[in-house]
């Protein structure tokens, strides 16, 4: 063995405890392993384990992540690969081929008859209970049934038992997760370690996804030859959120939740900012039971009332389809083999994890009898009862398990807990054996099923454990399956390319509001550092406001950031202004303040993030970072804040950059941009009313006015045209009405009016409708405006007239943001009728 | 005995609602022991869309969709139906069958693998040690499945006062049991609820009920309501219907509309609206004999 594996593998064979995929029994490489292993040697021990942090903060940066339930972090942790691949050997990927097709059959078969004459029930060869007593047996979707085969999508998790074969561990059937994932870890791994895959001839996962294009093309209604597809997902709060995502931007399909989607006249249509569009298919990623809550779970708010509907009439397919989740019921596994007989009079090819139902008598005195080295199983996958292994629980819990089976023995199940192989994962430096579990994936095509050529592998996070999941913070790896030469033609399809791309309303609002935020920190910081380099000028010594100047300035502050009273009326806090700035820039739960709009902004990302490219992701990563510095910074370093707001804004600068780039004159970028123009201008407004309303002396009115250009970044400009001294007129002049000026009131209202227009002409072929009127007349009144006179004060020093012209305007672009809201935004919120309390009967 | 009936529902909705849909199980049943005549459903404002289908368990449903704005709904089903007595119940009094014995030997038999659901648990339904509890004392070994479903009849009438206001469609049949008040559909839950936890298959029925003035004074229209009752499945005979809100084995005054596992099945009616505001509801019913 080479010095480098070796370094790498001291205490591997110490710690094996069962069959090892890259290891045989006498510690030497297996022979399928041995080209990767080499690779390894050449890569170097070092090497690898740098390629291990490159590829966990490529992952980082590219936004892969996999959220937990309950997990206070937030929303998005990162999802955990490997550098060490699996490799899956030839023989066993042929007998997976083989065995997996079978069983996808045979599955497709027992759905097509439980929800169709239920002979499987009848002849007994499955229990009724086992059905009957199932959630995912959803009576609504009897007799439905798809074109061809009735499990478009299907797949199962793999593992090695002690005798060397492989087993089928649990089927997937609903809505199966983690194909994205295996593509982002193959995209990934070839990216950051090229030299493992030298010598290989590793099958591309390509192909895979074309068919699954495919069977979604051939369940469309009537034929359909250019349907339009959707991915449903339950939104940006789900475990697997970004894999939708993923999929939809790869797949080039339209990402849409349930609020998105209505059921109009048979049909089920999708709520863009151009009108209704019609859907054929639904790749759903929301579980069954919440597809339709006039007939399904009515507390659903995931799904499209009446969806089952228009399903009957023949005018929408869901894939998977409603009720498939029943397949998923474990109890099942104790009956496959009758199943497979019945069906097909074959055996299954690849076993599968012998299973007790407590449903009926002997079984459940079984599974009591051998409590100790069985795991049990609830029937229902999100029921209340966790998996627990027999032998890791007490006399007391075993006793407690005991009474709950016997009380209700159909929801139960032993199964054999069953020692899986382990493969090398790199873990603090070193390899360590860990349990292994391959998700396999099979799609419908035709009269058949075609398997990913490789999959998702998964590992157990510690050592010892059996359990490997996502949400337990399971580590993937790459899955390799060699391709033996064999090159299969790639054929694209790209059925939406024909179609014109849809915004779909949620993502529009998300966008707008991506805008807005984006203005609002960008402006509040700006004003912000302008404040506090002011005011720790002196050596950041702590100084209260000793100017009239710094008075107003701080109350703009309060006035920007909407979080009165503030510095308003409150001379205590003038004179120690330091700790409210820290709050209004670093407290989360203080609304207004920078780190609350942070907060906001991300959560609209992230909601729209199948319209972001890898490059916009990346600069959301580092907000990402910033945000965490900002958030642990101390009151008595307000200091930093300056250098930290300073690259935030940079950030948002170059994200509005590379957003102008990739979204180039799409519906998406106009949301996004007249969220930002919006935005400006109401900020700008909120400053220029809050500054220039009261005339004050020279020096601070002069104070002021340099601060107001130099937070509209004019101060330069206002020099080099004007060439004066800071005056009212010349500043307002070109604050409001200068068409050179790109932030000028009038060069905003210019941009604004552009894309109302660009809107009402897609809409209705004509430039005008109720909000570009609106824009127009915005636009009109600050084109009007006589600014000598507005300017002018009255006999207490007030502009009065230029506050009112200034709250107008407010109020017009307030009127503004509420029309396209109302227009273009989908807000359904629906309950069920007779919604309070029930309704009695009385006899 | 033929019957007359008016089933009026009205809701009023706080604010606009755009989009409804609807699902009526309002069509009384063709059986043995009844024969709807005629069956008419008028919802205003008039359906966009419309459509009746049988469901997974023989009832008729109407979806209806309604796609303008509207404050208020209203359902008016009229049907006129022929009813005869039942003679299930006295086959049924003369079974030898044990309870005990019950699913043993429906478990033989071909319509098991239909009637296996009622036995088992249901939305409404759950399997409870506190609900096994409470009927212990109907179920003695030994004992007929008719004496059985008779003494836990008797039970459940004489626990239970009939008041409406104290339950909703979401209390749990173990609240109804601490409350000891609820209306007819909480005595039904609650008989099947106990049937089940014994091995016994049980169904709810929905439908409506004769009822008759105080001596003396003329009925009130509207003054009539739907109705929930139970049947029992007895092999060989079939299903065995109990009225534990009226302590009575429904004869010919009781009109069956559809049969369910539980409420959660057969609502009269369910739906979804486009709408956050509040709702009223308003529901009248005139069973009248012609």
């Amino acid at each position: 063995m080479q010095p480098s594996l070796q370094n790498l593998s001291t205490e591997y064979f110490t710690n094996q405890t069962a069959i090892d995929e890259c290891f045989d029994q006498n510690d030497q490489v297996r022979e399928a392993w041995k080209k990767l292993i080499a690779n390894i040697d050449t890569l170097g021990a070092e090497e690898l384990k740098n390629r291990n942090q490159e590829l966990l903060k490529l992952l980082q940066e590219n936004g892969v992540t996999y959220n937990m339930y309950g997990d206070s972090n937030g929303l998005n942790r990162p999802w955990l690969l490997d550098a060490v691949p699996f490799i899956l050997p030839a023989n066993d990927w042929s007998y997976i081929e083989r065995g997996m097709k079978q069983r996808a059959y045979v599955l497709n078969k027992i759905l097509d008859d439980i929800y169709g004459d239920r002979i499987l029930i009848k002849e007994k060869i499955i229990p009724a209970e086992l059905i009957y007593s199932h959630s995912g047996f959803l009576r609504p979707c009897d007799k439905i049934k798809l074109p061809g085969l009735q499990l478009p999508l299907y797949s199962a998790d793999l593992s090695r038992g002690p005798n060397g074969h492989l087993w089928v561990i649990k089927d997937r059937t609903q809505a199966p997760s983690g194909m994205g994932y295996a593509l982002e870890n193959r995209s990934a791994l070839s990216r950051v370690a090229p030299e493992l895959f030298q010598q290989h001839q590793v099958a591309k996962l390509g192909g895979f996804f074309n068919s699954l294009m495919q069977s979604l093309i051939q369940i469309a209604p009537q034929g359909k030859e250019n349907p339009r597809i959707v991915l449903l997902t339950p939104g940006p709060r789900n475990e697997t959120y970004f894999e939708h995502a993923f999929l939809a931007s790869y797949l080039g399909i339209t990402l849409v939740q349930g609020e998105d989607l209505i059921m109009r006249d048979s049909f089920v249509w999708i709520k863009t900012v151009e009108g209704l569009e019609k859907v054929d298919v639904i790749l759903r990623r929301v579980d069954d039971m919440f597809c339709d809550p006039l007939e399904l779970r009515e507390d659903s708010q995931l799904g499209i009332p009446g969806l089952l509907h228009a399903i009957r009439k023949g005018n929408v397919a869901v894939a998977n389809p409603l009720g498939s989740s029943i397949l998923e019921n474990v109890g099942l596994m104790a009956f496959l083999h009758n199943a497979f007989q019945f069906f097909l009079k074959e055996d299954p090819i690849i076993p599968m994890i012998a299973t007790w139902w407590c449903g009926q008598k002997k079984e459940m005195d079984y599974v009591i009898d051998h409590i100790d080295t069985l795991v049990i199983k609830g029937i229902e996958r999100a029921g209340s009862f966790k998996t627990v292994m027999g032998s890791q629980l007490s006399k007391a819990q075993k006793d407690d398990l005991i009474r709950k089976i016997k009380f209700d023995p159909s929801k139960y199940v032993g199964q054999e807990e069953v020692a899986f192989s382990t493969s090398p994962v790199l873990y603090k430096e070193r390899l360590d054996p860990r349990y292994t579990v391959l998700r396999s994936y099979l799609v419908a095509n035709g009269d058949n099923y075609e398997l990913m050529r490789g999959g998702l592998t998964r590992c157990s996070p510690e050592k010892g454990s059996f359990l490997v999941s996502n949400q337990d913070g399971g580590i993937s790896k790459d899955t390799w399956v060699e391709s033996a030469g064999e090159s299969l033609p790639v054929i694209h399809h790209a059925p939406d390319m024909k179609r014109k791309a849809v915004l779909p309303s949620r993502a529009a609002e998300n966008l707008f509001w991506v805008g807005r935020y984006t203005q609002r920190i960008v402006r509040t910081s700006r004003f912000i550092r302008i404040v506090l380099r002011a005011l720790t000028q002196k050596g950041f010594v702590n100084t209260g406001a000793d100017s009239e100047s710094m008075k107003v300035m701080l109350k703009t502050v309060t006035n920007l950031t909407d979080t009165l009273p503030g510095f308003i009326e409150d001379e205590e806090l003038l004179a120690n202004p330091l700790p409210e700035i820290h709050k209004l820039v670093c407290q989360a739960d203080y609304p207004g303040s920078i780190m609350f709009t942070l907060n906001n902004l991300l959560r609209s990302m992230y909601a729209a993030r199948d319209r972001w490219t890898v490059d916009s992701w990346r600069i959301i990563d580092e907000i990402e970072n910033i945000k965490r510095r900002i958030a642990v910074l101390e009151p008595g370093n307000i200091r930093y804040a300056l250098t930290l707001l300073d690259q935030l804004t940079g950030r948002l600068l170059s994200f509005s950059e590379m957003t102008r780039q990739c979204m180039y004159r799409s519906d998406g970028r106009t949301m996004y941009r007249m969220g930002l123009l919006i935005e400006e201008i109401l900020m700008e407004l909120s400053q220029f009313r809050s500054i220039l309303t009261e005339k004050r002396d020279e020096s601070n009115e002069f104070q002021l006015l340099e601060a107001l250009l130099l937070s509209n970044q004019n101060l330069s400009s206002y020099r080099s045209v004007y060439r004066t001294s800071l005056d009212i007129v010349p500043v307002i002049d070109l604050l409001f009405l200068n068409g050179q000026n790109p932030t000028s009131l009038f060069s905003q209202l210019e941009g604004l009016l552009k894309y109302a227009r660009n809107l009402a002409q897609k809409e209705s072929g004509v430039n005008d409708n109720e909000i570009s009127r609106l824009v127009f007349e915005c636009y009109s009144t600050v084109r009007l405006i006589d600014i000598p006179e507005m300017v002018a004060p009255d006999e207490n020093g007030k502009r009065i007239k230029l506050d009112e012209f200034c709250i107008h305007v407010q109020n017009q672009i307030f009127n503004l943001s509420m029309k396209l809201n109302s227009k273009y935004f989908s807000h359904s919120t629906y309950q069920p009728q007779g919604n309070k309390g029930g309704f009695q009967f009385e006899v | 005995m033929r019957y007359q009936i008016k089933h009026i529902t009205e809701y009023k909705y706080q604010e606009l609602v755009n989009t409804a849909h609807n699902r009526l199980c309002l069509v009384p049943l063709n059986l043995p022991e009844q024969k709807c005549l005629s069956s008419s459903i008028k919802v205003l404002p008039v359906p966009d869309e419309q459509e009746y289908r049988t469901d997974f368990f023989g009832n008729t449903l109407y979806f209806v969709s309604i796609y303008k704005e509207h404050n208020k709904l209203e359902v008016i089903s009229e049907s006129l139906i022929d009813v005869l007595p039942r003679i299930q119940s006295g086959i049924a009094a003369g079974s030898p069958l044990l309870w005990e014995n019950l699913k043993s030997t429906l478990a033989q038999r071909d319509e098991y693998a239909e009637v296996a659901q009622y036995l088992l648990p249901s939305p409404y339904v759950p399997y409870s040690l506190e609900i096994q509890k409470f009927a212990e004392d109907c179920f003695v070994p030994g004992d007929t499945l008719w004496n059985a479903s008779n003494a836990l009849m008797k039970k459940i009438f004489t626990s239970l006062e009939f008041k409406p206001g104290f339950t909703t469609v979401n209390t749990p049949v173990e609240t109804v049991v601490k409350l000891k008040k609820g209306v007819c559909q909480d005595f039904a839950h609650l008989m099947i609820a106990c049937l089940r936890n014994q091995g016994v298959a049980a169904r709810y029925v929905s439908g409506y009920l004769e009822t008759f003035p105080p001596p003396g004074k003329e009925k009130l229209v509207g003054s009539d309501a739907s109705h929930a009752w139970v049947a029992v499945y007895f092999p060989g005979i079939g299903w065995v219907e109990f009225d534990p809100t009226n302590n009575l084995l429904p004869a010919d005054n009781h009109i069956i509309v559809a049969f369910g596992r539980d409420y959660f099945d057969v609502a009269p009616i369910k739906g979804i609206i486009f709408s956050s505001g509040t709702q009223q509801v308003d529901v009248k019913v005139d069973v009248t004999r012609v």
